[in-house]
Formats: structure tokens, C-alpha cells, sequence
């Protein structure tokens, strides 16, 4: 059961990443590979902040800006200078690993006894009840503090949620999802594309920042190599989600990219828990995906070959 | 939303399957089913209450109570809602217990439970007003309860767990053949271990071997009463369910350790402080059981009416380790598990890899051939469960989540980011690291012997003055040598100030290149070249670990001579090297962990770097390179080992 509670945990976390994934690739339609950049960024202000002494949610809400730069600077370098995006967020991504190295002044800060969100999360556990206190969930004992960590992602990620759907369903959200849909009609109706996807990878990269600044405190290091196969996992999980939901309202595809993340670290989670060789680690993880995905569009299928025969 | 919902759905499946594969590590059905499970159920509404005495907080008496609530919980008494309990204890000092019970005894109670057979006796005289519930005592009789286990003192009733003496000597005899002397220390004061004693006598006429006993008074005593038993030449040290022997069992371990002497126990917990073996009550199952005693109790029955009783749930645990470093071998019997009761612990080791290098694998084997060295099987004596997050991070978190979720022996931790997130998330476990260069930078510690209370390990600093001296010996007057880090290594990083260091002291300038991934190393060790270093001194990490190839090649192809880290390089073209293995590095980790499971709490041991090192020349490589080897050379290098 904690390992239970601890993926959807670490799920809960990347699905911050999953969010920012699902903003420039599915919003937007701009394959931004920023991201492993961006990541990692995130990490490395958050860290060297919170070990310069700085609250942490004040080194969180940095990484968020710190995300929202990088990811304009990707934008402007595709609008402005009319770079492929793939490109531009190759540029980007090389250009922040220097960065990154740079913000952290070494490859590598530790944060294992500094105040961070989830030490708050802990604390607020230990005075609610008690330290070491142990909980019992159909016969598996958990410690509550994870419970409250849980609930703390829990909270924090549908906020996030809510707050994009809101956002996206503002004026200035609708005509951004309509440059991703139809850039020609909506640049007819007077909107300047290029700010919107300017603006939009800047967000999606501050979604991307925020999870590594999660991950980050969750994990009690930043480490400038924390970003490598992020943007894969992110946009697996996006993915995993859309064939899962299968439908086109905003709500259920940002609801689906969450569920997409925290199944995935599930499926990773089963695959870890079986014991396999660890050399074949990836490939089971991969098959896991595959499966994921192939299985609802049978599932589907089934049902339709039915509906026919009666 | 039907979409929505078969989303979660999909959650749900995939949680049940993560969860079924995790059944086993839901709590087992409780210890003790024999019981017959007649205790009385709460009353609905009613408050109850408990006064609970005992000795001493000891490992083995909160395993009792764990044991002790649960089963209450089960019959519907919960603490702190309809069970109120008034816990007292008399920091081990005999004098305290009776005023202790006389306290109790004026409060509005339903119940006295006391636990060890020192309160059982002053419970006896100093309890008046309540009636009186006992566990966690060796032999009732001894203790005054009464005469026999039917007719007993009024007010009074309780469970008594004799220790499997007869077994436990049926064991010593097995595991050492041969033996003569047996030695055991304890409490004259403390009923039941004169019972204990007075048995092992009987045992010890029958079977022919002598009993040493020395009496103690109390626990300031024991170091001297341990000493004054070793002297006397004993084989072996029985330490019996005697409190104050409990409460010094880390002196007596410590000192019996020091002169090779297995000490046997009746008490589980004391198996991790020291002990090799021990064949005594299973005291959760004690617990479990003493709980319908109480719950009867608290609805009104009658201690009179219950005959006392002895339940033991016999329990073995050996350290075979422990065993097999004083040269012993557990006999099969005591091994099969053929009773459900018994059981053998096989170690369990976790090991976790951050990405594949040849650096981490090394440590690997090390740590592997440390074990084996020391007797320990992979398969028999431990298991070994390897993980690899290769090298992402997200993967890094969901092994810490997996590990996390079972118990270990002991967890390796091969790299740095390993050894951060493991100490971290393990905090329970013991955890050793190796392949990390500097564990203070990482976080790990303050310093060698002041660091986090689970963690322990070996860092891989090399020998950085050691190499530089190599090189300003074979080339007089050398000005530049080069070398290739990976800035995304904290380690790399390290060792790269560390080096620049040795060879300013030496007034060498260190060229360094940063080389990021596989294919930049070759265009690292180029540009080396292109800057004019006379030598190459590579440091060692995990990406040039894996590329030296490229750089061995930029020295041949240029001329520039070959120094570096890793003992393997010298067959591969290097001059010389000045080796701290990895492979080295594991096996010192393997034999600190050896420590770790002989009892050593991590705490205790100091981070170490890597003792050994190696200084090689390679006849040939040095020939190629018009590299003179003179006398003068194998004098100015100690322990220059050169290779034809």
C-alpha cells in the first residue's frame, strides 16, 4: 500500500509535467522539447534557492517563472527568427543544461535537511497526529504522514488543473487553443498567433519547471542530469491518458493527461514490484505502454463488433 | 463523464494489480491463531481501564505490547477511546516498582497489568485494591504467583513463558560440538532466572558440560562480571530472559565479540544487537495471546478462576553471518523450517544502481566478492535484490518507492543521487553506499564520523598527489597535463578541483575539458591535445569511465603519455595509474556492511574513503612512450608495482 501511495505520489508530481506536455503538444501542436531543459531548471532554482535560505514557496513560484522564461525564449527564438520548432527547443534545452550548471554552482545540491513544501506537508502530519503515527487500509499499514503527503499533490494538482481549465476557457485561452487548432482563422479574426505561441510553450514550460521544483523537494536533491527521458515520460503519459478518456472537452483532456502521469509511474511501479531483470527494466515499461494503449481501442472495438451482432 | 469514469476506472485496475502483487506485504494474519479466540468483546459505550507496570522499555516488551493491543483492538478495547492506560515503568530499578504499584493501586482501575517477573512479585504484596493481570514472565511459580499453575495467589492471573531452556542448550551443543564450558550471567535478584539457572544446572549434569554462572546485582556491574566470566575460558555465553543481562547485552555482545565468544539468547531482538542465535517466545504471539486473558479480565472475571498459564509460541532466529565470521555452521534442524514457529532469516539485501557504468558494476562485484569472502552465499545465506534506474530520475524515485515499501537487511547505494534519495526515503532501513565520490558534499554527512544515523559507506576520492607525484617523477619539469570532466557529475567535478589542487602544489597547470555525453569525449581528449598538455591525467567518472577507449586513442594517435585512476587501464595503453578500484571500493563497502549485520548500528562507523591503493606501470606502455624506468623511478614511487 505505501508503494501504492508513493507512485500515485510521484505520478501526482509528474503530472505537473504531463500538464505542460499536454499544453504545447496537444494545445498547441508545437513539439517542444524544451522540457528536458525546462525540468531541470526548475530543480535548480528551486534548490539553490531553498539553500540560500529563501521560503519555499517563494523558490517554487521562481522555478514557475524560471519555466516561463525558458519556454518564451523558445517561442521567440521560433517566431521571431522563424527557427523549426523542434529547433528552437533544441537551442533551448542546450543552452539551459550550461544554465542550470551555472544556477546551481556545482551538478548537484542536496536538500536533505532544508525546509521544503513537503517538510511543511510533514510537519503539519506530525502535529495532526503525532510522529510515526500508522494507519491501517484493508489490512496494509501506512504511515500517515504519506497520506498527507498524498492529499497535499492531491490538492495542489486539481488547483492546477482547475486553474488551466479556467484559464483556457478565458478569451485570451480560447483564441490560444484556436491557434493551435486553426492558426489561419484565428489570425482572420484579428489575434496575433505568434504572441499566443509565444505565451503558450512560456506557460507550458512554467507547468514543466513547477514539476521539476515538485520533484525536487519531493525527492531531497536536484541533480542537473534529473532532466534526461523526461519529455518521453511526459508526453507517454499525455498520451496514455487521451487514448484512455477518448474525447475532445478540455476538461476531460487535461483530467485525462493527470490520469495518464499517475498511471504510468503505476505501470512503472508494476513493473518494479515484479522483480524483473533490471537490465529489462524499460523494455517491460515500454510493453506496459504499449498495452495501455492498445487496450481500450480493443476494448472499443469489442463493444462495437457487439452492438452490430445484436 | 463515462469517459471520465473509464479513466478512473483504468486507475483502479491498475492499482488493484500493483496492490495484488504487493499481498504479501500486507500484514500477515496474526500471530498465534491457535488461540482459541473465546475473549470477551467491549461493551458497547463503556469506558474501560488499564494501569500497566513494567521493568524497563526493552525492544522485546513493546513487541509484547504491540502484540497486547492489537488482539485488544480486535475484541473491540481501543486506547484512547474506550480503553484508558496508565503505563508506569520503574526505569529498570528494582527499589521504584513498589511505589509504582502503590500508585496504581489508589486510582480508579478496572485492572493492574504487569509485565516481568520483578513486578509480578511486588504486585504480589503492594496490590490491594485491584485484581491483577500478569505476562511477559519467565516462571510464575518462581515468582510467587502461587504453587502451582492451578492453585495460585488470589486476585491474580497470568500468563508465564519459560524459556526453552533445553532446547536453547540442545542448540549450543549442536552449533559448537565440543564444547565444555558454558557461560551465563544474571540477576540473583530476578526469580526467574534462578529458575533459568537452576535448569541449565540440571541440563548441564545431564549432559555433561560445565556451567559458569556469575550472579550481577545490577547493571553497572555486568562489564566486569563479562570480563571475569571470559577469563574463565567459556565457549560460548548464554544470556537467558534475565532483565538486567537484557538491558547490558550490548556490553556483553562487545566484549564477546572482542574474544570471539558466540552468545546465544532467548530473545529475538537481541539476534541484530550481537547475538548468533535465539530460541525463545515468539513475544508478539505472548502479547497477542495475553490480550483475551485481559479482555475477560477487564469484563469482570475473576482472576481466581483462571489457571495460570505458560505459553510460548516458540521462536528461532539465527544470525548466520554472525555465526559463520566466528567460524560456526548453524545445524540443518535449527535451519529447515519445518515448524511453522521457526524461522530462519535469510538476509535481505537491496542494491541500487543509478545507470549502467562500469564503474557502478565494479562495485558490484566487489561488494559481492567482500560477502563471499566472508562466507556469505548469495541464494543461501542473503539475497540480493539489484535494481537500475538507468539513469532517469523518475525511475530513481519509483525504485526508492518500491524499496520503501518492503523491509531490508541492509541497502547499497551506488552512486550519489542514489545515496541522497535512498538516505532520504529509507530512513529506516541501514543503508551503504559506495562509487560516491564525496559524500559531505552530497549531503550524507557533516563529516567521516558525524553524518546520518542509517547511512554508512565508502567514498571513492582517488589518490590525486599520489598520481601527480607519478608523473612529475617520470617527467622531470613537466609544466601541463589535461584531463576531461563531465560537469554534470558532481563527482566529476569533485575530483576535478581535487586534482587541480595536487598538481598546483606540484606547480603544474590542470587543463580541463568538459565533455558532456558519449560522443564529445573524443572531441574533448582532441582539444586536450591542441592545448598542448605534455601528459594526460583522466580522472575517473562514470562517462569517461565508459569512453576511455577515446582518450587512450587521442593519446596514441598525439604521443601524449596516459595517466589515470583505474587499475584496468594499464593493459589498455596507459603508463601508469594510481588505482583506487571500484571494484576495491565495493569490497570495502561489502565489509563494512558485514559490520552493519553483525549488529555495528551505521551510525557508529565513520565514512572511509577507499584504503588501498595501487601504483602501476606498464613496462610496455612506458617503453612506447620513451618513458625511462629507473631505479631512481621505483625508489621515489612506493610500492610500484610494474608490469611486463
Amino acid at each position: 500500500m505505501t508503494l501504492l501511495i508513493g507512485s500515485i505520489t510521484i505520478g501526482l508530481v509528474l503530472s505537473l509535467l504531463a500538464l505542460g506536455i499536454f499544453i504545447s503538444f496537444r494545445i498547441f501542436d508545437f513539439p517542444d522539447i524544451t522540457a528536458e531543459g525546462s525540468f531541470t531548471f526548475g530543480a535548480a532554482i528551486t534548490a539553490s534557492l531553498i539553500v540560500a535560505g529563501v521560503n519555499p514557496v517563494t523558490a517554487t513560484a521562481m522555478a514557475f517563472a524560471g519555466g516561463l522564461m525558458a519556454g518564451a525564449a523558445t517561442g521567440l527564438i521560433h517566431t521571431r527568427f522563424k527557427i523549426n520548432p523542434l529547433l528552437s527547443g533544441i537551442l533551448v534545452m542546450t543552452a539551459l543544461y550550461s544554465v542550470n550548471l551555472h544556477v546551481m554552482g556545482k551538478s548537484n545540491v542536496p536538500l536533505l535537511s532544508q525546509l521544503t513544501l513537503f517538510t511543511w506537508a510533514e510537519n503539519f502530519s506530525v502535529s495532526v497526529s503525532g510522529k510515526d503515527a500508522v494507519t491501517n487500509i484493508i489490512g496494509w499499514s501506512v504511515p500517515v504522514k504519506d497520506l498527507w503527503i498524498l492529499l497535499f499533490c492531491l490538492i495542489m494538482i486539481v488547483a492546477f488543473s482547475l486553474l488551466l481549465l479556467w484559464f483556457f476557457r478565458t478569451n485570451i485561452g480560447t483564441a490560444m487553443r484556436a491557434t493551435g487548432d486553426n492558426d489561419q482563422m484565428i489570425r482572420a479574426l484579428g489575434v496575433n498567433t505568434n504572441v499566443m505561441i509565444v505565451f503558450g510553450v512560456a506557460l507550458s514550460n512554467g507547468f514543466i519547471a513547477l514539476a521539476g521544483s515538485m520533484l525536487a523537494q519531493f525527492q531531497g536533491f536536484a541533480d542537473v542530469q534529473m532532466g534526461i527521458g523526461m519529455m518521453v515520460w511526459g508526453l507517454a503519459s499525455v498520451i496514455i491518458g487521451e487514448a484512455l478518456i477518448n474525447e475532445k472537452k478540455l476538461g476531460l483532456l487535461i483530467a485525462g493527461a493527470v490520469i495518464g502521469a499517475v498511471l504510468f509511474r503505476l505501470l512503472v511501479a508494476i513493473a518494479l514490484r515484479w522483480g524483473m531483470n533490471p537490465n529489462d527494466l524499460k523494455l517491460i515499461t515500454a510493453a506496459f505502454v504499449f498495452l495501455a494503449l492498445v487496450l481500450p481501442g480493443i476494448m472499443n472495438k469489442t463493444k462495437k463488433i457487439k452492438l452490430i451482432s445484436q | 463523464m463515462k469517459s471520465f469514469s473509464r479513466g478512473i476506472l483504468g486507475l483502479f485496475i491498475v492499482s488493484a494489480i500493483l496492490l495484488l502483487s504487493d499481498l504479501d506485504n500486507r500484514n500477515k494474519s496474526k500471530p498465534g491463531q491457535q488461540i482459541n479466540k473465546g475473549g470477551s468483546q467491549a461493551v458497547e459505550g463503556k469506558m474501560y481501564s488499564i494501569g500497566l507496570s513494567y521493568f524497563a522499555p526493552e525492544a522485546s516488551h513493546d513487541e509484547l505490547l504491540a502484540g497486547l493491543w492489537s488482539r485488544l483492538k480486535e475484541l473491540g478495547f481501543e486506547r484512547n477511546k474506550n480503553l484508558r492506560v496508565v503505563e508506569s515503568h520503574s526505569n529498570g530499578e528494582i527499589g521504584n516498582i513498589s511505589s509504582i504499584l502503590l500508585n496504581l493501586d489508589n486510582q480508579p482501575l478496572d485492572l493492574i497489568l504487569v509485565t516481568s517477573t520483578p513486578c509480578v512479585t511486588a504486585a504480589l504484596t503492594s496490590v490491594r485494591n485491584h485484581r491483577v493481570a500478569f505476562t511477559y514472565c519467565s516462571d510464575p511459580i518462581a515468582a510467587g504467583a502461587g504453587k502451582s499453575y492451578k492453585d495460585h495467589a488470589k486476585g491474580i492471573s497470568g500468563i508465564g513463558s519459560f524459556p526453552p531452556v533445553e532446547k536453547t542448550i540442545q542448540f549450543i551443543l549442536e552449533t559448537i560440538p565440543g564444547i565444555k564450558k558454558i557461560g551465563t550471567l544474571y540477576n540473583n535478584a530476578e526469580a526467574n532466572s534462578r529458575s533459568v539457572v537452576s535448569l541449565m544446572r540440571k541440563i548441564a549434569d545431564k549432559k555433561g558440560f560445565e556451567l559458569i554462572e556469575v550472579p550481577v546485582t545490577g547493571s553497572s556491574e555486568i562489564f566486569q562480571a563479562t570480563q571475569v566470566i571470559l577469563s574463565k575460558g567459556i565457549q560460548a555465553m548464554y544470556i537467558s530472559g534475565d532483565n538486567t543481562a537484557t538491558q547490558g547485552f550490548d556490553v556483553i555482545a562487545g566484549l564477546c565479540e572482542r574474544s570471539h565468544i558466540p552468545v546465544i539468547v532467548n530473545d529475538k531482538e537481541l539476534v541484530g544487537k550481537g547475538a548468533i542465535g535465539s530460541i525463545g517466545p515468539g513475544w508478539k504471539g505472548v502479547g497477542y495471546h495475553t490480550g483475551d486473558l485481559v479482555a475477560s479480565m477487564l469484563n469482570g472475571a475473576s482472576p481466581d478462576s483462571i489457571p495460570l498459564e505458560n505459553y510460548v509460541n516458540e521462536n528461532i532466529e539465527v544470525n548466520i553471518p554472525k555465526a559463520r565470521s566466528l567460524g560456526l555452521t548453524i545445524p540443518n534442524e535449527f535451519l529447515t523450517s519445518g515448524n511453522q514457529s521457526q524461522i530462519v532469516r535469510k538476509q535481505r539485501f537491496a542494491l541500487v544502481h543509478y545507470v549502467d557504468s562500469p564503474n557502478s558494476e565494479d562495485c558490484e562485484k566487489g561488494i559481492r566478492k567482500a560477502l563471499e569472502d566472508k562466507n556469505l552465499r548469495d541464494g543461501v545465506e542473503y539475497s540480493m535484490k539489484v535494481y537500475n534506474a538507468q539513469g532517469d530520475i523518475s525511475t530513481l524515485n519509483s525504485i526508492a518507492g518500491t524499496l520503501v515499501n518492503e523491509s531490508w537487511d541492509l541497502v547499497f547505494a551506488l552512486s550519489t543521487p542514489t545515496a541522497q534519495l535512498l538516505s532520504k526515503k529509507l530512513t529506516d532501513a541501514r543503508l551503504v553506499f559506495s562509487n560516491v565520490g564525496d559524500p559531505h558534499a552530497a549531503g550524507l554527512g557533516k563529516s567521516a564520523a558525524e553524518h546520518l544515523p542509517n547511512v554508512c559507506g565508502v567514498s571513492t576520492m582517488s589518490d590525486f598527489e599520489g598520481l601527480i607525484n607519478m608523473v612529475k617523477t617520470l617527467h622531470s619539469g613537466i609544466k601541463r597535463v589535461g584531463t576531461v570532466f563531465t560537469p554534470a557529475e558532481i563527482n566529476s567535478v569533485s575530483y576535478r578541483e581535487h586534482l587541480e589542487q595536487a598538481a598546483r602544489k606540484q606547480g603544474i597547470t590542470l587543463v580541463s575539458v568538459p565533455a558532456n555525453s558519449a560522443t564529445e569525449v573524443l572531441d574533448a581528449a582532441n582539444s586536450l591535445v591542441s592545448q598542448r598538455i605534455e601528459a594526460f591525467c583522466q580522472i575517473s567518472d562514470n562517462l569517461t569511465g565508459s569512453c576511455t577507449a577515446a582518450i587512450l586513442k587521442a593519446s596514441r594517435d598525439s604521443g601524449i603519455p596516459f595517466y589515470g585512476f583505474v587499475t584496468k587501464l594499464v593493459q589498455q595503453g596507459a603508463i601508469g595509474v594510481c588505482a583506487r578500484d571500484y571494484f576495491e571500493a565495493g569490497y570495502e563497502a561489502g565489509e563494512m556492511a558485514f559490520k552493519v549485520l553483525n549488529g555495528i548500528n551505521p551510525e557508529n562507523i565513520a565514512f572511509q574513503n577507499v584504503k588501498k591503493t595501487d601504483y602501476l606501470i606498464s613496462e610496455q606502455s612506458a617503453r612506447l612512450f620513451k618513458v625511462d624506468l629507473t631505479e631512481k623511478v621505483k625508489v621515489a614511487i612506493p610500492n610500484l608495482k610494474i608490469i611486463k
